[in-house]
């Protein structure tokens, strides 16, 4: 293995990586161009020494270089790098279109400005001025993808800017659509009906269809080899080396222009510039007295980056609600005699009374395979392990630690373990991630009354805990005062029925109305 | 009975005659108190007498260069150290006077004496005759500022082994000066005292001058040192400093030994907070540090540090910053310091910069993208003979946000406004770029660096491509 390093010999001593031109795993030849440096006078293209494989890149497109420092290790195909403390591979893997551009700059030659200019729209020169793409255009920062209604225009007109060229439809509206350039629509690629993502070439305006055919040759149509709109452009157009860029990623992504000031207010008020409706300012910039009119998402509100866990959190509940339907069954039950025991039992060790919900779920699962079972594409996978997953919530939100084979626990065991697993899971310690079947959560403590939970996938079921609180019973015409206590149970109707959950509810009930026999058992 | 103030404040620097005028602009019944002079280290010990002598130094500078601009000047051209330091000192006087009349204006208290913290909103305030009195406040900001740094072991002759608070107002000039540390004070001395015909060595422990700041700056700013004569050695340490009769003997860790008549160290400050009866509101520090928040709240709730003693940045207009969000949120509004905060060398040509270096992106893993330009290639610089230096911009790769500009050159801290302006409003260096600069002026590099970040610059020729094959070594 070797490093590939900033030459002592470089002039300035240190220098931005502007572009890589190879990817990690690529062979190299002698002379290849392997990356450029921008320093204050020159850019310099660093050729690769021998030939080799290029194993990993140690400093990414933006990084800050001195001579001497290491910019990627090579070696043989298939070496791997050991240490990985040695050299952190934080470079952005370049996108399949990057590496052909590459391959038709290899050559590492003196290119002047101009000719570099040319090849950063990744066009052939041949007929890379002579074919003006028409794109899909992006109604609004949500809209990913629009409908052709209606071509107002066919192949072979001239059409002059400003012309309603075309209708579409987005999931909100239907706009016309005017042309940004003049010329002579030579092909249309996108038919009336037809769906595709926004920033993909419709049609093409060229005075020469065999200009056309030569330019979809060289570009596979997809919506990121979409040569850039207008304004990115104009970005790429100010000459220097572009030639082995892409537009730049602050054009990639459609620059909004506004005044400092709009874009302070904006990032203020949380309002997203591109849902200013109106630019007032010098060719449509968006000026502050353009944001204010604008009624803010989140007037006044605090903006906080989402946590790793909230996203975690939010990801896989949207999961599950959207991916599971979930149906809700609630039982309330006689719950003086569980009370009882608890308050006798925690006389001995410290237990609580979810651990004896734990226990009677144990006991359930052991007895109905569809709770310990989950749903994989077309298969039913049922698991032997009763492992129950206790909801906790923490500071920085809800972790689920999982007591394995919970079924095999003694209460006592059971009390013991899962109180270590909550101060654990508190802690940002995790036990059993991804193994629990069926999960637990009890808001009884806070005097929840009863709640529906939404299931932790890929578990088939959760049970919803309330608290043990005062009420009545009706026996034989009589009001006895007693303490009753609600669950309710979210299933998984793709493999659990109503009648199932009824039944597993009826005997977690039993279970738990006779606490003694449960503890006995 | 002790008298009462909504807000009181332990110090009248920049940090704590503003915050007192801050405060008393808000309606608050304000009280300063201040054990030494008003206007604290800034007006007394640092910014603004450097700049005096500076001045004067900057001045001789031109004068002994004048016939590259076609003047000639007949006879010596020579100085008059007390004259120059007379006029310093004028200037102080008139400062203070400023302040204190700000103060009546806005009928703020001004108690001279120590003031120390005698358990929750009560001050003991004891006057240089050693009378005391008891004051109390709802609202209390400390604002006592710093001292230089002494090193310890090295000989308690304050006349020959200074600091800055004494090199300020030397009587008279030494013939040879050995300057420790290659900072911002160390760097303003050493060219002060070089134009004022000093034999001046400075010694900086890291690899360049300017340590702190964009390498490019202090690389550049040493070519130019060197061509004027002034020794320097960096990555090097004092190893030893010995006195033997009037004269001081140093001697480097690059084994060579330097024989100089004074000795200036220029190696930091240290927060004034001992002594101040922290421990009687229960305020801890951390390395004599005041800690605070975004707010400038401390621990304890009611008081407020602001400027050097909290130790975020120790310079004046951050000091000056901090007052007014401490005052205003001492005050029941809702303030935070979080602006971009300018660095400025008056050194000649001089020095400034705004936000991250590159080397403070490098560490934080933040893709970057750069555009320089240098000044010589400027209209304005060429007319008025002042080619050296250069603009760097430095920005976000993904969204060109602008992350630091950092400049050497004439003017360089009146320029770095127009780019430390555009940092606060988190432009981009495509907004910087599209601004529109008077011409002709030295400004005209930072809106032409920040386009050369996209290779648009029209004042330069498009990079030159050059070819170098990577080094390769074998991994053991």
């Amino acid at each position: 293995m070797f490093s590939i390093k900033i030459p002592q010999k470089m002039k300035s001593p240190e220098a931005v990586i502007e572009k890589w031109a190879v990817q990690k795993g690529e062979p190299l030849k002698k002379g290849d161009l392997l990356l450029v440096l921008k320093t204050a006078e020159e850019f310099v293209e660093i050729q690769c020494p021998e030939d080799a494989f290029l194993l990993q890149i140690s400093k990414p497109e933006g990084a800050i270089v001195s001579r001497g420092q290491v910019a990627a290790i090579v070696g043989a195909k298939g070496e791997s790098v050991s240490s990985p403390q040695m050299f952190q591979d934080k470079a952005p893997q370049p996108s399949s279109e990057k590496k052909q551009e590459v391959a038709e700059e290899k050559k590492p030659v003196s290119i002047p400005p101009k000719e570099v200019q040319m090849a950063s729209d990744s066009k052939p020169t041949t007929c890379a001025e002579k074919v003006i793409p028409i794109l899909m255009p992006q109604a609004g920062q949500t809209m990913e993808e629009g409908t052709l209604l209606a071509w107002k225009v066919k192949e072979g007109d001239r059409i002059a800017v400003g012309q309603v060229i075309f209708e579409m439809e987005t999931d909100k509206a239907v706009m016309e659509v005017e042309a940004v350039d003049a010329g002579r629509l030579a092909k249309i690629v996108v038919r009336e009906g037809q769906t595709v993502p926004v920033k993909t070439p419709v049609a093409y305006l060229a005075e020469s269809d065999a200009d056309v055919e030569a330019y979809l040759t060289a570009h596979p149509m997809t919506s990121q080899a979409a040569p850039p709109a207008e304004e990115e452009q104009q970005a790429t157009q100010s000459g220097g080396y572009e030639g082995l860029q892409t537009a730049p990623a602050h054009t990639q992504a459609g620059r909004i222009k506004a005044s400092p000031a709009a874009r302070k207010i904006a990032s203020e008020r949380g309002i997203d510039l591109a849902a200013v409706p109106f630019g007032s300012g010098p060719g449509g910039r968006i000026l502050s007295q353009d944001v204010e009119k604008v009624q803010p998402s989140t007037a006044g509100g605090i903006r906080k980056p989402l946590s790793k866990m909230r996203k975690a959190i939010a990801n896989n509940l949207l999961y599950s609600k959207q991916h599971i339907p979930h149906f809700y069954t609630k039982l309330t039950i006689h719950a003086q005699p569980l009370f009882e025991t608890y308050k006798q039992t925690k006389e001995k060790f410290p237990c609580s009374v979810n651990d004896f919900v734990v226990m009677a779920c144990a006991k359930a699962i052991r007895e109905y395979p569809a709770f310990r079972s989950q749903l994989r594409e077309n298969e039913i996978i049922e698991f032997a392990d009763v492992n129950i997953g206790i909801a906790v919530g923490t500071e920085e939100g809800l972790t689920v630690p999982v007591l394995l084979k919970a079924d095999h626990l003694s209460l006592s065991e059971l009390a013991e373990k899962s109180r270590r697993l909550a101060a654990a899971a508190r802690e940002g310690k995790l036990e059993g991630v991804g193994q629990g079947i069926f999960t637990i959560t009890n808001l009884g403590m806070f005097g929840v009354e009863e709640f529906s939970a939404i299931i932790n996938p890929p578990e088939s079921a959760i049970l919803a805990v309330g608290a043990i609180r005062e009420g009545a019973l009706a026996e034989n015409g009589q009001l006895k005062p007693t303490r009753l206590m609600t669950m309710t149970l979210s299933s998984d109707h793709r493999i659990i029925d109503g009648v199932l959950a009824a039944r597993f509810l009826q005997t977690l009930k039993g279970l738990l109305e006779n606490p003694r026999q449960l503890l006995e058992s | 009975m002790a008298e009462h103030f909504t807000v009181a404040v332990i110090g009248s620097g920049p940090g704590g005659y503003v915050a007192a005028l801050k405060a008393a602009q808000l309606g608050a019944k304000t009280a300063v108190i201040e054990k030494h002079l008003l206007g604290g280290t800034c007006l007394n010990y640092g910014c603004i007498p450097s700049k005096a002598l500076l001045a004067s130094a900057e001045l001789l500078h031109k004068i002994r260069r004048s016939e590259s601009l076609g003047v000639k000047v007949e006879g010596t051209v020579c100085f008059d150290w007390p004259a120059i330091q007379k006029r310093k000192e004028k200037v102080l006087a008139k400062l203070r006077g400023g302040i204190k009349g700000l103060f009546a204006a806005r009928q703020v208290h001004l108690y001279e004496g120590r003031g120390v913290l005698e358990g929750p909103g009560k001050i003991r305030i004891t006057d240089g005759k050693g009378q005391t009195q008891q004051i109390t406040a709802e609202r209390i900001i400390l604002a006592t500022g710093s001292s230089p740094a002494r090193i310890s072991g090295w000989p308690e002759d304050v006349q020959r082994v200074c600091t800055s608070d004494e090199a300020l107002h030397w009587k008279e000039l030494p013939r040879r000066l050995l300057i420790v540390g290659g900072g911002v004070i160390g760097c303003e001395f050493a060219c002060m005292m070089k134009e004022y015909g000093v034999d001046v060595a400075v010694v900086e422990m890291m690899e360049e001058l300017l340590p702190e700041m964009e390498a490019d700056l202090g690389r550049g700013l040493h070519q130019i040192f060197a061509q004027r004569g002034i020794r320097i050695f960096t990555g090097t340490k004092v190893e030893d400093l010995s006195l033997r009769d009037g004269e001081i003997s140093a001697l480097l860790s690059n084994g060579q030994t330097i024989e100089v008549d004074k000795v200036l160290a220029a190696t930091g400050r240290r927060p004034n907070t001992k002594d101040l009866g922290l421990e009687t509101v229960g305020l801890q520090t951390e390395r004599g540090f005041v800690r605070v928040n975004e707010r400038m709240e401390t621990q304890v709730k009611g008081i407020y540090c602001i400027g050097d003693a909290n130790g975020r940045c120790l310079l004046a207009h951050a000091a000056s910053a901090q007052a007014v969000v401490a005052a205003e949120n001492a005050l029941g509004k809702s303030a935070q310091y979080s602006l971009p905060v300018p660095n400025a060398v008056y050194t000649f040509p001089e020095i400034a910069s705004v936000g991250m270096t590159t080397r403070q992106a490098q560490r934080e893993n933040i893709p970057v993208r750069l555009g320089q330009f240098p000044i010589g290639y400027l209209g304005k610089a060429m007319a008025i003979g002042e080619e050296s230096g250069f603009v760097k911009v430095i920005c976000r790769r993904d969204d060109g946000r602008l992350l630091g500009v950092h400049m050497l050159g004439h003017n360089a801290t009146e320029v770095i406004e127009s780019a430390a302006a555009m940092l606060g409003f988190k432009a981009k260096a495509e907004d910087l770029g599209e601004m529109i600069f008077a011409h002709p002026t030295i400004g005209e590099a930072v809106k032409e660096a920040a386009e050369d970040v996209y290779e648009r610059a029209l004042h330069l020729p498009p990079r030159k491509v050059g070819q170098m094959a990577a080094q390769i070594e074998a991994i053991v």
